[in-house]
């Protein structure tokens, strides 16, 4: 699969958590105090998807519901942990998984703090701690299978697939149900991410931030940075230039001042 | 010249100064971690497993997969997430047998579906299902000298418990059973079984009531509290069908408050009731708001019918915690009172049972004459088949037609042909765990998945200690203890005083969940 | 040019006083938590969280490069400007800003998670990120700046070398103004990483060029602040006009930075934010008035002509760095974080540690390199001071440490 992706309709939802563990089991990854799925259900260096409970007022009938939602690495199209991070640590796969390398990374935490859905987890109470999050099971993506969580659901809430076919299968959905908010969380948000969602909640009460700019923060350094040859090498000219001029003027400053016989030892 | 030999020998020897062994640390330092030799551990993937059916290359999904949603704060049954393996047989519990999950619309609406009747936890092959264990809260109400903690053991406890400490299935452990309760430090063992005659003295009375009446036919026994939270949520227009009696755990816990106290002088409100049952349910069921009979009685809105329900497995790990060796206790019998139960008590634990145990104490009412002994051998209701169905000449009446499934979705078919007009049945029972209370969700696990052979083992327990007491034993109105409590204090079946502490009412849970038309999709 | 009247004098000298003596105990105390930080993790020794995956020592890090921006500014305005009453600060300017990037350095390879792979960010060539930006800009300039002080013990130890490096100079002066361009505004960059986190008040597309505008303020401010207290420490003759007119470039930057901040708030529509009432607000407002509004007030006022005036402009100034920078790496982000974050005091006792550390290495560079000059003031010293650009004639003049004037 080249242009992976993951649709999750949030109507399919059940709360079930099967998802949660299959996480668990494929990354072996150890349970932080509880399940990682529940009202308070949290993100962790351990937990790297969870299934979040949200009472709800649906947006057609305004009825009290209860919705779980299910929270991992979005996978941007345009990750800003990639673009920010110190070392290359986090690369972006050819199937579109984002992943991490701990080889290679320093420990800044730049990703965690760069990335508008707060992914990235430490593991705070290592020596030689490492970036904790969702790699789309890169490694079974490259053997030709689904990411774990999306291959146990036993409501068909996720689907896996190609992420052009999958946007305008959610679309088609959204158009002929009109129970469902018209958007799907993820087309635009951040320049775009690999997991999209559908939803009969306004997403805000399903623990998404919906402030994320279209505009990808990779693209919004990019607006900083592209200046940077410019003004180090305009600045090298001006000021070589300016140097060169003023050194002159200074000299012959303090020549003049020698021939009007001053003796001035600075 | 010594010292000259001590240099000559120095020499000799490699020597390693402090700089050069720093030098040495440093660069093997440098290299290991430039060769990310022992620091970096791999991360993701590899270390971990998913069952083979979630394998597959391509984007196939398995047929079996999942696992039930269930409430992280569901009264009756818990779920330990370290230990599921997503092997998905909870679902084929849920779905299949019990045809809840699958069965409504979604998405859900405010509440997660569940209907506790424990199924999964039988299923559970890893033991990450279980049901909310209460036993530490029995532990100290035993230890509260001021409490007067009296418990009721339900007709399958005894032919379940045994298997938990090594017996064959079936065993029969009553005396057992009653000896390690008293040894656990109960202060009264009582009998469901007592509570099961008062169930069918009520419940057979409603049914003379309603074939003699007009009142509305066929009547669906409530003794089973899962298959009562199943109808109020798939078929809440089908709940005046449901018999108003309690169920035999509700009728023994609202009459060990109130008649039982006064009958020993005991303060009610020191009196805490547990229930030891076959069944996950029953712990909802004892949570039900309107089940605090008693303490309208008294006047006491705090109290409780049932204060707490153990399952045959906590029983069974109770008596392990305390080192009760099980296997050498004598057999003892239950305290008086409400300690007396009658064959068709015993057989309430198996499927048919009720109806078998209501038929014979209704033939006693309507004809007015004991049961021939055909009838107490009603074999067309016996047996594991999924639906059963039979009828009954009674003198003075006619032919009464009666139906008896198990498993809910068994009961789904009866119930869809009743709303559909097709079934002319006058009374039907059903049990939400295939086979009766018998393979209850609160039962040893002594096969899993739970199979046939099992179960008939403790069907045939149960049947054989109903064939073997005396003639006049086996049938509920003949229960003297019964008799007693009729006379002193209830007066009479379906009585004011009877319907107050005995009866129930029922709500619609239509609005929880909109049910799947046509059935799994 | 420089003519600070030294003869080599091969035999460097310190002399330990009480505070110096505190100075090194805290060193030594901070360098003992360094040493357990690396030993034992992050976890162990912050308050770091995954809700506040950087906290102080990130804060270290901004401040102590903003303040260590006085080695370009002042290196701009005396050797690529030629501005000659400014000359003579050239080299203190330069000692501080490398002290100042030195810990910047140390701090954050305490700050950095996995020391082990430090070597990685050398040949990662992450350009995209405006943190490797940072990294590899002040190791540049740190190697730069490291050349300028060869030469500078050149000078006094080994004339030959001076010469050499001499040669280079005007390159390496050259590229050292021009780099902390990329530093000083790749730190506020760091921060345009957060349009969903940072406070309206501070994220800013302009950001990055308010760190360089500030770092430039305050880095002169912060040399006025050292020329005042390390001459009246050592009891040198201050150049009042040249610290005057040096605060003055520093208003203007100031009234540069405000005006454009005002801009900026206004274009983006976030007065609103500013006067709301609520914490952000206030503490910009506090930010604004102590570190940039007072010190133009002063520097452009006729109290600037009292040296204690020019003290007080010099440490708002500073203040403005410290109080900017606080905003928007704590204040500006705890709204988001949701949680609040406290440092450990192994946090804040680590950089006070390192810190002390560096200023023992700075007394010890500016008495025995050839750094600051000017003449001492004329009355009976009683107590001794350590002489410093002075010419020792004798060793026992030296542990008398009584300056001999010119």
């Amino acid at each position: 699969m080249q242009n992976s992706g993951v649709l999750f309709d949030v109507t399919k939802c059940v709360g079930c958590g099967s998802c949660t563990v299959a996480c668990k089991l494929w990354n072996d990854l150890e349970y932080e105090g509880g399940n990682a799925h529940g009202y308070d259900a949290k993100l962790g260096a351990q937990t790297w998807t969870t299934i979040q409970y949200h009472d709800a007022t649906t947006v057609t009938d305004k009825e009290d519901v209860l919705r779980f939602a299910k929270h991992q690495c979005m996978h941007c199209l345009d990750p800003s942990c990639v673009a920010v991070c110190f070392a290359k640590a986090i690369v972006v796969e050819s199937t579109g998984a984002v992943v991490y390398d701990p080889k290679k990374c320093v420990g800044c935490r730049y990703c965690m703090i760069a990335c508008p859905y707060d992914i990235p987890k430490y593991e705070w109470d290592k020596v030689f701690p490492s970036i904790m999050k969702c790699q789309l099971c890169a490694d079974k993506l490259a053997g030709n299978e689904k990411p774990a969580c999306t291959s146990v659901c036993p409501t068909g809430a996720m689907t896996f697939g190609d992420r052009d076919e999958l946007l305008a299968q959610a679309k088609e959905t959204i158009a002929n149900d009109s129970r469902y908010v018209n958007e799907v969380y993820g087309e635009t948000q951040g320049g775009g991410t690999r997991w999209l969602y559908i939803s009969d909640v306004p997403f805000e009460q399903l623990g998404f931030p919906t402030n994320v700019p279209t505009k990808s923060i990779p693209s919004t350094l990019h607006d900083y940075s592209k200046w940077k040859p410019g003004i180090f090498a305009g600045g090298a000219v001006l000021f070589g230039a300016l140097g060169l001029y003023t050194k002159r003027r200074l000299r012959l400053e303090e020549e003049k001042m020698k021939e009007k016989g001053g003796n001035e030892n600075v | 010249m010594k010292e000259h030999q001590h240099n000559d020998k120095e020499k000799n020897v490699p020597k390693i100064t402090r700089r050069q062994f720093l030098g040495v640390a440093a660069v093997a330092g440098t290299m290991a971690t430039l060769s990310g030799c022992g620091v970096v551990e791999e991360i993701g993937g590899d270390g971990g497993w998913l069952p083979t059916q979630y394998r597959s290359e391509g984007n196939w999904t398995a047929q079996v997969k999942g696992r039930v949603p269930l409430d992280p704060d569901n009264i009756a049954v818990v779920r330990d997430d370290t230990k599921c393996i997503l092997c998905g047989q909870c679902l084929e519990a849920c779905d299949r047998v019990q045809s809840v999950f699958d069965y409504y619309e979604l998405p859900i609406k405010d509440e997660f579906i569940c209907i506790h009747c424990g199924q999964c936890a039988l299923y559970c092959p890893s033991g990450a299902i279980t049901e909310r264990s209460q036993i530490d809260q029995v532990r100290d109400a035993i230890n509260d000298p001021n409490k007067f903690v009296v418990v009721q053991t339900a007709p399958s406890i005894r032919v379940g418990l045994g298997e938990e400490f090594g017996d064959d299935a079936g065993t029969w452990v009553e005396g057992q059973m009653v000896a390690a309760l008293r040894r656990l430090g109960f202060d009264a063992v009582l009998d469901t079984n007592f509570g099961a005659d008062l169930t069918i003295m009520e419940e057979g009375t409603e049914l003379v009531q309603r074939l003699t009446g007009d009142g509305i036919l066929p009547q669906f026994t409530s003794c089973c509290p899962g298959w009562v939270k199943f109808l109020e949520y798939y078929y809440p227009d089908l709940m005046d069908h449901l018999s108003t009696a309690k169920s035999p755990m509700q009728m023994q816990g609202a009459m060990t408050k109130t008649y039982y106290a006064a009958r020993k002088k005991i303060d009610p409100n020191k009196i805490v009731s547990v229930a030891i049952m076959p069944c996950t349910a029953k712990k909802f069921e004892a949570n039900r708001p309107e089940f605090n009979a008693a303490g309208e009685y008294h006047n006491l809105p705090d109290m409780r019918d049932i204060d707490f329900v153990l399952s045959t497995r906590e029983l069974a790990n109770f008596i392990k915690e305390e080192n009760i060796d099980f296997a050498s206790l004598p057999e003892e019998s239950f305290d008086p009172i409400m300690g007396e139960g009658s064959g068709a008590g015993v057989i309430f634990g198996n499927t048919g049972g009720v109806m078998e145990a209501a038929i014979r104490t209704a033939y006693y009412v309507v004809a007015g004459e004991e049961p021939p002994s055909g009838l107490l051998n009603l074999q067309p209701v016996r047996g594991l088949d999924s639906i059963k169905e039979a009828s009954v000449n009674v003198p003075g009446f006619g032919e009464v037609r009666v139906a008896v499934a198990s498993s809910l979705s068994a009961a789904r078919t009866l119930c869809d042909r009743v709303r559909a007009g097709e079934a002319d049945y006058h009374f039907i029972e059903i049990m939400s765990c295939p086979g009766g209370c018998i393979a209850g969700g609160g039962q040893p696990k002594t096969t899993v998945p739970p199979d046939n052979s099992m179960r008939e083992k403790r069907i045939d327990s149960l049947y054989h200690r109903d064939s073997t007491m005396a003639e006049n034993k086996r049938t509920s109105h003949e229960n003297t203890e019964i008799q007693t409590a009729y006379n002193d204090f209830l007066g009479e079946p379906c009585s004011e005083i009877a319907h107050e502490l005995l009866h129930t009412h029922y709500s619609s849970r239509g609005d929880a969940l909109t049910p799947k038309e046509g059935g799994e999709s | 040019m420089f003519d600070y009247n030294l003869r080599i004098n091969k035999k460097a000298c310190f002399r330990f006083t009480l505070t110096r003596w505190i100075l090194l105990l805290l060193a030594v105390f901070g360098i003992f938590i360094m040493v357990y930080r690396l030993l034992n993790g992050l976890g162990d020794t912050t308050h770091l969280s995954n809700e506040w995956p950087w906290g102080f020592w990130i804060y270290a890090d901004l401040v102590l490069s903003a303040l260590g921006a006085c080695g370009f500014a002042v290196g701009i305005l005396g050797h690529v400007l030629h501005i000659k009453q400014f000359k003579p600060l050239g080299r203190r300017a330069l000692l501080m800003s490398f002290f100042c990037y030195v810990l910047v350095f140390l701090v954050l390879f305490i700050e950095i998670g996995r020391w082990d792979n430090f070597y990685w960010f050398f040949v990662s060539f992450a350009w995209t990120s405006p943190l490797y930006e940072v990294a590899i800009c002040i190791t540049l300039y740190l190697i730069l700046q490291f050349l300028e002080l060869v030469e500078v013990w050149g000078d006094r130890y080994k004339p030959w070398v001076k010469i050499i490096v001499g040669f280079f100079m005007p390159v390496i002066v050259l590229i050292a103004s021009i780099l902390p361009f990329g530093q000083e505004a790749a730190y506020g960059a760091i921060y345009l990483a957060m349009p969903t986190k940072l406070n309206v008040i501070w994220y800013s597309q302009y950001l990055p060029w308010a760190c360089l505008i500030t770092s430039f303020s305050g880095g002169l401010c912060f040399v006025a602040l050292e020329y005042r207290l390390v001459n009246r420490h050592y009891r040198k003759v201050s150049d009042d006009r040249m610290i005057v007119n040096l605060l003055r470039i520093a208003g203007a930057v100031i009234i540069l930075y405000l005006v454009l901040k005002i801009i900026d708030l206004s274009v983006r529509g976030a007065w609103g934010e500013v006067f709301s009432g609520g914490m952000e607000g206030n503490m910009f407002l506090l930010e604004t008035i102590v570190g940039f509004v007072v010190p133009a007030v002063i520097i452009f006022s006729p109290w600037i002509k009292k040296g204690s005036m020019q003290l007080i402009a010099a440490l708002c100034g500073v203040a403005g760095i410290l109080l900017n920078r606080f905003n928007f790496v704590f204040t500006g982000m705890a709204d988001y974080a949701g949680v609040p974050y406290s440092p450990s005091w192994m946090e804040i006792w680590l950089v006070i540690g390192l810190t002390c550390l560096i200023i023992l290495c700075y007394l010890f560079a500016i008495e025995n390199l050839p750094i600051i000059r000017g003449k001492n003031e004329k009355h009976n010293d009683t107590v001794s001071r350590p002489p410093i650009g002075q010419i020792r004639t004798s060793k026992k003049d030296s542990q008398q440490g009584q300056g001999i004037s010119q």
